[in-house]
Order: C-alpha cells, then sequence, then structure tokens
C-alpha cells in the first residue's frame, strides 16, 4: 500500500520548499515541539520518496479532522494561540498532501498551503532567519512549479530540466529583487503593531540569575559569547567598550557557602521607584533577549527608576507589570521570551569617592554579620591588610588591592566544605564570586557593613547600541559608607570581569548581531519615516562637494559592476562559442572512436561510408550501426535537436552492440 | 454609404488596435495564488507587519516573474500549419504544424487552432532556438464541414502554471472535415438494383474493353475469363489482365433537397458510409446533391471527391 519510488527532481524540490515554508515558522520557536517533530519525520519519509498516505485517503482525512478538532479545542480552552493553530494546522495538512500520491494537484496544494506556512511564518516571528527561510521557499518553489509545467502529460518526453532551471533560477533572482524594491518603495499606510519579537534561544538560556549565589559554581558562563541584552543609553557616552557595572541584585547574606537576599513581600506595579531621582541620570532603554532566562531587571549603577516595562508573548507584545520583590530589586511579574522596558540611574562618574550622598545614616547590623563558624585566619588576614587606617574606604581599597594582586582567576573550580577559606589559603585562585565574597568577608571582620551585587559588567559596542553577553555576567562587592550609601570595589582583576569568549564565538556572534541589527532596523521596524527619508535622500541634492562624492560613488560602482558582470558574460559566452564544439559533431567523433577502437572503421573512412561498407560486406554488426548512424545524420545535417543524455545513450548502444558482435 | 462604410473600417481598426496582443487565463491553482495575495495584502496593510510585507513583495514579484517568462517563451515564435491528411467529423485526427524561434528558448507550449470547435492541443516541452520542430496534435471535429482557420494558437503555462498565457499568430486556410465514419444505418444500396442479367450482378465479373493495361494478381471471386493464361502460365500465379475501359456496375447517390441540421448530418454520414463500401467493392459510384454533382467514377481519388463534396453540402464553397 506504501507507495515507495526515488522522488523526481521536481517532487525534491517541492518537499524541501515544504520544509523551508515550515522553518519559516519553526525560527519562531512558537511551534511546539511535536509539531517540529512530525514534520520532519514526515519530510524524510517523503524526501524517501514513502508516499505512506498515497491511497490511504480514509486515514489521512483521520488525521486531518482530529488535528483540527484538537487544535480548535485548544484554541478555544485559550491554551493555544489562534495564528500558532492555524500555522500548525497549514503544516499538518502540507504534510498530509506531501505523503499523498504525487500528481498536479497535490503538487498545488503543496505549493499553496506551504505559502500559507510562509505568511503564518511572518505573523509568528520577526527573527532573521525568517527571511533566508522565505527566500529558499522562494527559489525552491519556483523552479518546482516551474519543472511541474514541463512535466505536465503530453509536454514531450524529452525533460529540458537544465535550460529550464537556468532560467527559473534567474526569474527566482528577479523575484527575490522584485520583492525587496516592494518592499522599500510600498507606502506603509500603518505601524507595525504586529509583529511578535520573540526570537528563539538556541540552547538553555543561560545568565546566572537566582535567588542565591553558591561558592564553587560553575564559572563556565564566562565563555559564553550570547548576548542577553541590547541597551541604547542616552545620552550616549558613544565609546566602544562601556565598562560598566549593571546590577541585577544586590546579596545581603553569606553564611559560609552561599549568599542569599533579604526578602520583602512583593510589590505590584507599572513603575519601580528604588531612589530618589538625583540631578544626573542615564536614561536605558532596555532589550532583554529570550537567552537571558530571567525575569530580574538589570540597570547600571545605582538604579533610581524602572518602567514602560512590555513582555514578547507569543501572541506579540504587551505590557507588563513589575514586580519589586526586595530594597533594589526588580522582576518582571510575566514569564516571557524577552523583555523591553526603560531603566534611570545615577551611576558614579569615576571612582568611588564622586558617588552621590545616600540620606541613610546608619545601615543594618546584617551587613556585619559574619558566617559561623568563620576561620580564624580572615579576621587576620584583615587585620593585617588593613593595618592601622581606619577609613573604610581606604581600607576597601586596600583589601581589594591584595586580593587582585596575590590571588589569581581561574575558571577550574573544585569543591570544598569552606570555600572561602579555600580560595584564601589554599587554592589561593578562584572566580568573581570567590574575589567578591573574600572582600565582603574580610570588610565585614573589619566591621565595614559590605555586600556582594551580581548582574553583569561591560557593555560593547555594536552600531548605535551597546550589547551584554551571557559571558559579562559578574559579581562585585559594594561596601557602604556613611553618607555615601553603598559603594562598588571590584576584586576581580581587570582583564576577567568582561566575557572571555573564543575569538570564534566572539566572530560569529559579532556578525550575527550586525546582521540582527540591519535586520530589525532595516526591515522589522522599516516604518513610513523611514521610506520618507529614503525618498529625500533620493531626491536631495548635494550642497557641497563632501555630499557630491558618496552619491557619485554608488552610481559609479553600480556601473562598474555591471560593467564587468557584461564583460564577464560577453567573455563566457565567446569561449563558450569557441570551445564548445557543436553536440553532432562530438557525437560523431565518439561514435567514430568507438568504431576504430574495435578496427571496424578504415582510415580514411567517415561514419557514414562505414555504415555503407558494413552493409555491403553484410556485416552482423550493420543493422545496429544503421540505425545509430542515420539518427547521428538527423541531428548532424537535418536539424533535429539531440535530446538531454541521447548522446551518452547513443554512444554506450554502439559500444554494447559491438561488445555483443565480437562475442 | 462610403462614409459608413469608411467609418465602420476604422471602427474595426481601431478595435484591432485595442486588442490586447495576449490573453491571459488563471488555473484553478492560479485563482488560489491570487486569493492567497489578496490576502496576505490586507493582513500586511491592516497589520503593518514588515514581513507580511515581504512575503506580498515576494509574490507580487513572482507574478510579475511569471509574465516575464511567460512572454520569453511566447516571444519570436514563427509557426506555420502543416495540416492533416485527412480529418473526419467525430473521429481523432493527426494535425502538424511547424515551429521554431530564432533565438532563445520556449518552454511548455501548447498550440492550437484559434478561434474553431477543433478539440485539442499539441504540446512541446522545449524548443530551442534555430531548430524547426514539428507539433503533433490529435485533435477532434464535432461536426463535418469546412473549418475557416484564421490563427494559430500558441499558449504557455510556464513558469510556474498559474496563468494560461495564449498568443495568436495569424495564419488563414481552410480544414474540410468529412462527414464521420460510422457504419451506415441506411439500407443496402445493392438490393435496391434492377435485376441483373447473367453475370452483371457480379461487380468483378471481367469485361472491359481497349488495350491491355496491366496485369494483377486474380483475386478470389473475380471473374476467371480475366485470367492471362500465357502470362499466369510463366508466373507460375492467376494474373488478370486489366484494359483500359473496365466495366463496372454504377450507382448515382442522391442527397434529398431542403435537408438541414441534424437530419442533413445523419444523410451526410450515410452517404459517405455507403459509397465507402460501394467503392472498396469496386462499383463506380457518382453523387447528385443540392448544387453538387460528381459523376460515377471508381477509386481512392473519386471517393475523396465524393467525401469534399459531402463535406461542402450546406455550405457556401466551391461545390460542384
Amino acid at each position: 500500500m506504501t507507495a515507495s519510488r526515488r522522488p523526481s527532481l521536481r517532487l525534491i524540490l517541492r518537499d524541501l520548499a515544504a520544509a523551508s515554508a515550515f522553518a519559516s515558522m519553526a525560527v519562531s520557536g512558537a511551534l511546539p515541539l511535536w509539531a517540529v517533530g512530525v514534520f520532519a519525520f514526515g519530510l524524510g519519509l517523503a524526501l524517501f520518496g514513502k508516499r505512506i498516505l498515497a491511497e490511504r485517503h480514509l486515514l489521512a482525512f483521520a488525521i486531518l479532522g482530529t488535528s483540527a478538532i484538537f487544535l480548535c479545542s485548544a484554541v478555544a480552552a485559550s491554551s493555544w494561540d489562534l495564528v500558532l493553530a492555524a500555522c500548525t494546522f497549514a503544516g499538518i495538512i502540507t504534510l498530509s498532501r506531501m505523503l499523498a500520491a504525487p500528481t498536479p494537484s497535490t503538487d498545488n496544494q503543496v505549493h499553496l498551503t506551504s505559502l500559507l506556512m510562509a505568511a503564518g511564518g511572518a505573523a509568528l516571528s520577526a527573527e532573521m532567519f525568517f527571511a533566508l527561510c522565505l527566500v529558499v521557499f522562494a527559489v525552491l518553489s519556483m523552479l518546482s512549479l516551474g519543472l511541474s509545467t514541463l512535466e505536465s502529460p503530453g509536454a514531450g518526453q524529452i525533460k529540458p530540466h537544465r535550460a529550464a532551471i537556468r532560467q527559473l533560477l534567474v526569474g527566482a533572482a528577479f523575484a527575490v529583487l522584485g520583492a525587496g524594491v516592494f518592499f522599500l518603495a510600498f507606502p506603509r499606510l500603518s505601524w507595525n503593531l504586529a509583529a511578535r519579537r520573540n526570537p528563539p534561544a538556541l540552547g538553555t538560556p543561560s545568565t546566572g540569575f537566582s535567588d542565591r549565589v553558591q561558592l564553587g559554581g560553575d564559572g563556565r558562563i564566562k565563555t559564553s559569547p550570547r548576548i542577553v541584552a541590547r541597551v541604547r543609553l542616552t545620552p550616549d557616552p558613544g565609546t566602544r567598550q562601556l565598562d560598566a557595572y549593571w546590577v541585577g541584585q544586590p546579596l545581603d547574606i553569606f553564611n559560609g557557602r552561599e549568599w542569599t537576599a533579604w526578602e520583602q513581600s512583593p510589590h505590584r506595579a507599572a513603575v519601580a521607584i528604588l531612589r530618589a531621582r538625583k540631578n544626573r541620570f542615564v536614561y536605558q532603554d532596555v532589550e532583554i533577549l529570550p537567552a537571558y532566562g530571567s525575569r530580574t531587571l538589570v540597570a547600571m549603577e545605582r538604579p533610581a527608576m524602572f518602567l514602560n516595562a512590555r513582555a514578547n508573548l507569543s501572541s506579540g507584545t504587551t505590557a507588563t507589570q513589575l514586580l519589586r520583590v526586595g530594597p533594589e530589586q526588580v522582576r518582571f511579574a510575566d514569564a516571557a521570551s524577552g523583555y523591553s522596558y526603560r531603566a534611570i540611574s545615577s551611576p558614579p562618574l569615576g571612582g568611588a569617592e564622586e558617588a552621590e550622598p545616600d540620606e541613610r545614616e546608619s545601615i543594618s547590623e546584617a551587613y556585619l554579620q559574619l558566617p559561623s563558624p568563620l576561620d580564624p585566619r580572615v579576621s587576620t588576614l584583615a587585620q593585617r591588610i588593613a593595618g592601622n587606617e581606619k577609613d573604610p574606604l581606604r581600607v576597601a581599597h586596600r583589601l581589594e588591592d591584595y586580593l587582585k594582586k596575590n590571588y589569581r582567576y581561574t575558571l577550574e573550580l573544585q569543591d570544598a566544605t569552606d570555600p572561602l577559606a579555600d580560595f584564601l589559603f589554599r587554592r589561593r585562585s578562584g572566580h568573581c564570586a570567590d574575589f567578591a565574597t573574600a572582600l565582603a568577608v574580610l570588610l565585614r571582620s573589619q566591621r565595614f557593613p559590605a555586600r556582594v551585587a551580581v548582574g553583569f559588567y561591560g557593555g560593547e559596542r555594536m552600531a548605535d547600541h551597546y550589547v551584554l553577553r551571557a559571558g559579562d555576567a559578574h559579581a562585585w562587592t559594594q561596601v557602604w559608607l556613611r553618607g555615601k550609601g553603598f559603594v562598588s570595589l571590584d576584586a576581580t582583576p581587570e582583564n576577567h570581569r568582561a566575557s572571555q569568549p573564543g575569538w570564534f564565538l566572539d566572530w560569529v556572534t559579532r556578525w550575527y548581531e550586525v546582521m540582527e541589527q540591519h535586520w530589525r532596523t532595516g526591515v522589522v521596524d522599516y516604518s513610513i519615516r523611514d521610506q520618507a527619508q529614503l525618498a529625500h535622500q533620493l531626491i536631495e541634492r548635494p550642497t557641497s562637494m563632501s555630499l557630491k562624492l558618496p552619491s557619485l560613488a554608488a552610481p559609479a560602482a553600480a556601473a562598474s559592476m555591471i560593467a564587468l558582470l557584461g564583460a564577464a558574460t560577453w567573455l563566457r559566452r565567446r569561449r563558450g562559442k569557441k570551445t564548445r564544439p557543436d553536440a553532432a559533431a562530438l557525437l560523431g567523433l565518439r561514435l567514430e572512436r568507438a568504431l576504430r577502437r574495435a578496427r571496424l572503421q578504415r582510415q580514411g573512412e567517415d561514419l557514414e561510408e562505414t555504415t555503407r561498407r558494413l552493409l555491403a560486406e553484410a556485416h552482423p554488426f550493420h543493422r545496429s550501426l544503421a540505425s545509430i548512424s542515420q539518427r547521428y545524420l538527423e541531428v548532424r545535417f537535418g536539424g533535429r535537436s539531440l535530446g538531454e543524455g541521447e548522446a551518452g545513450h547513443l554512444a554506450r548502444s554502439l559500444t554494447r552492440a559491438i561488445a555483443r558482435t565480437h562475442a | 454609404m462610403s462614409n459608413a462604410i469608411g467609418g465602420s473600417a476604422l471602427f474595426a481598426r481601431w478595435r484591432a488596435l485595442l486588442r490586447p496582443p495576449r490573453s491571459l487565463r488563471t488555473t484553478p491553482a492560479g485563482r488560489i495564488c491570487m486569493i492567497i495575495t489578496l490576502g496576505v495584502g490586507v493582513g500586511a496593510l491592516n497589520t503593518g507587519n514588515n514581513l507580511l510585507y515581504l512575503v506580498l513583495g515576494l509574490l507580487l514579484s513572482a507574478i510579475v516573474v511569471s509574465g516575464v517568462l511567460s512572454e520569453r517563451s511566447l516571444g519570436p515564435l514563427s509557426v506555420r500549419r502543416l495540416g492533416t491528411d485527412a480529418a473526419f467529423a467525430g473521429e481523432p485526427f493527426a494535425f502538424r504544424w511547424l515551429i521554431s524561434r530564432p533565438k532563445g528558448s520556449s518552454f511548455a507550449l501548447e498550440i492550437s487552432e484559434a478561434a474553431t470547435d477543433l478539440q485539442g492541443e499539441g504540446k512541446i516541452a522545449h524548443l530551442t532556438a534555430g531548430v524547426e520542430q514539428s507539433v503533433r496534435a490529435t485533435l477532434l471535429a464535432p461536426t463535418r464541414g469546412p473549418r475557416q482557420l484564421t490563427g494559430i494558437k500558441i499558449s504557455t503555462r510556464y513558469p510556474f502554471g498559474f496563468f494560461i498565457k495564449s498568443r495568436v499568430v495569424p495564419s488563414p486556410g481552410t480544414l474540410l472535415v468529412y462527414p464521420g465514419r460510422q457504419p451506415a444505418a441506411a439500407s443496402n444500396p445493392l438490393s435496391a438494383r434492377h435485376q441483373p442479367l447473367g453475370e452483371s450482378a457480379n461487380p468483378h465479373r471481367g469485361g472491359g474493353s481497349g488495350d491491355l493495361l496491366d496485369l494483377r494478381e486474380l483475386r478470389p471471386g473475380e471473374d476467371a475469363r480475366r485470367i492471362h493464361w500465357i502470362k499466369s502460365a510463366s508466373a507460375g500465379k492467376l494474373l488478370r489482365a486489366e484494359r483500359e475501359q473496365e466495366e463496372r456496375d454504377t450507382f448515382v447517390l442522391r442527397l434529398e433537397a431542403n435537408l438541414s441540421g441534424g437530419p442533413l448530418e445523419r444523410r451526410c454520414a450515410e452517404t459517405a458510409a455507403i459509397a465507402r463500401r460501394l467503392l472498396s467493392q469496386g462499383y463506380n459510384v457518382g453523387l447528385e446533391a443540392e448544387g453538387s454533382r460528381l459523376r460515377p467514377s471508381h477509386g481512392a481519388i473519386h471517393e475523396r471527391r465524393i467525401l469534399e463534396a459531402l463535406a461542402w453540402i450546406g455550405f457556401e464553397g466551391p461545390q460542384r
């Protein structure tokens, strides 16, 4: 019952086109895994020519009916989004048609439902790979449709695949270019409100944020180049590396093995105000990507306010609320794949001395709490380094310098019963959490209030914004100074604070981010304002020489490119004319060579003469040669054309006939 | 009067000028594709989703590319009609055209006769430049009679099968469709003849006068008196002498006047069938019909003349 036949080129192209259309939906990350798995399995069957639904119409109908009922119920129960359900159903229909007997009707059904899937992909995501899938789908389906018009019944026995494919490929290239021109020029009459901004997170999201930080934990996150957040700053500092601390959550309580934060009953609001706004602000428009994997908001040091929070759900972008879970920790109320918000901070300009005054004159004794039992060598060490110094900031700097100079940064961690003592007195190497903990505990041992803050360190310029990578996750120390509040100190060596990815991964992510940036600004967020700007640039008259040069450069480059292409085409054609002999003449040479090798052709004889002589001699081979020779003469002098692969077939027939005769 | 004629000629010229050089039809798949394009367009305008604009742009460009590629396929084609040997009403017959193009390639062409009731078309998957290719079609004409052929219609579904674009290459001509060759339901004309004398009832009874024209093998049932014994002896088989004037029985088939429509078609078909049967049996057959008269004669050429005369009955044309 299962139709199994090697699929033709047309069917392979059709099925791959359908797969591209499905991939355009799948890159959104919104499709359920079972749907992706089922489609991949079905695609494999189709590509191997196993049309399992070829004669099982009832089964196909039952599958479609069951899927429709399931998806409708899911939508009715609000567990599935309507667009997502429609896209999934389109995928199931396409798959059932791919596995049915290949007829012109099923071909058209596959192409049309694939088109619906591509449109569904546009509705599901704003991911850059969508464009790639769309282009692949367009090219493959155009080729497949073109071949199906040539393979229609009665259209002749010779399938001109090569010639047609060449022309169809050129057509597809023009279609893609045309789509670009249409996209740029067609007036936008509405704002892009429906785009879903939830690009998929490949791999497990990992930022390192949690309610607690355990010493001796995994430090491999430092090598991760994944971009987890994009930030636009106002005012824009314009530097390539920002080297700023991005606070996620301060941790206050240390029990000897792990840090935890004070909990308070969460307070839900649209705007979270952490402290009074000062005179100097940095506004941050933050976009959290799905690779972030946490609901904690980050902002530059001394965050004052969080507002305008929006969550990227599978159904679109929507406003979300904020939960204030600690004195300086804010989380998103709703789980989503990505978020955007605005943060306002008043970060210190330079050293800690320039920190803005804090209203609090005293601080909780909890910031002096030490783990019990604490290795007595810790206090001794702190005392030895601090000496007679009583100023907390100077003591903190002494301790910070000591740790930086005498301890080594490593990601190769070992578990220990007392991780702090192990770091300070045995291993003398660790990662940022070890350095931050050591500094905080050393400060506390000298009765200076301190805590550990976790978040990010760095900020790398990409186009007009900064990005934070997963490897930028960092922990550092904050010491409380009367009148200044918590001031950041970092005992981790400078070159180990930000991410440390391998060069290749770094290069890939940089390249991807640049492309993604162009994609978002040039395609996803392209609006009527950009169109007006583009039109203005096109019609704008250059006012100075400096403007004239670039305006001339583009047409000159285009003209050079066209001239080069033209020259290349001309050369290719000329060379082709010179070097490529006539196919019929080539066939004649092949046949004559075969005859000479078999010692059937005499010196100076052509194919026709040999045929005539063998006929006169009633040679047993003459019948086979006569038919082949006649075909050659038709092609060479009769204006008939050779079919695709016919020359090879004739030559092989001749060789076989010679072998039979000799046998 | 002359003004009126001049005006109508001008109008016809204007109409010819305004007539589109190509005709375009959508296939069912093309219609669905257009509906999807419309839907995507409405979705893009309604939501402002730029990716939907991208899909819409791709669909519209594909439609434009489809137009350009099909135009290239139909472009500089030259086609001429080879026609057919004989076309009989209600019977499929082979029809041929010769098609070529000076440069470029054409794909998936369908060739048919424009503005006629002839059913069927010839197909060619690939036409390369500089090669004149013969295209064969099996056509079907539902009724007999002359067909005024105005032009050859070349169509293509290439490249995507969503549209059928056609052009008509003017090529005036006439195709005469003979009456169908269905078995005649009419009575046997042999039963209606007068009582013969002696051997005269035998259509092969011999006779004939004049010089000896030819010798041929004696067929079963033929008169033994026609055997040329000397030549037969030397050849070792029975040979029959053929003379200049062979004597045959003569039948004149008459078609009633004032017939039209279905009855006329039926009578024509029956007459053609009777004529064929009589001619194959060696009789002389003549035809008398409205405005047409054929002297009794025999042979394949005469059969063709009778068929032509029957095909023209009821039509204005070269009736005899």
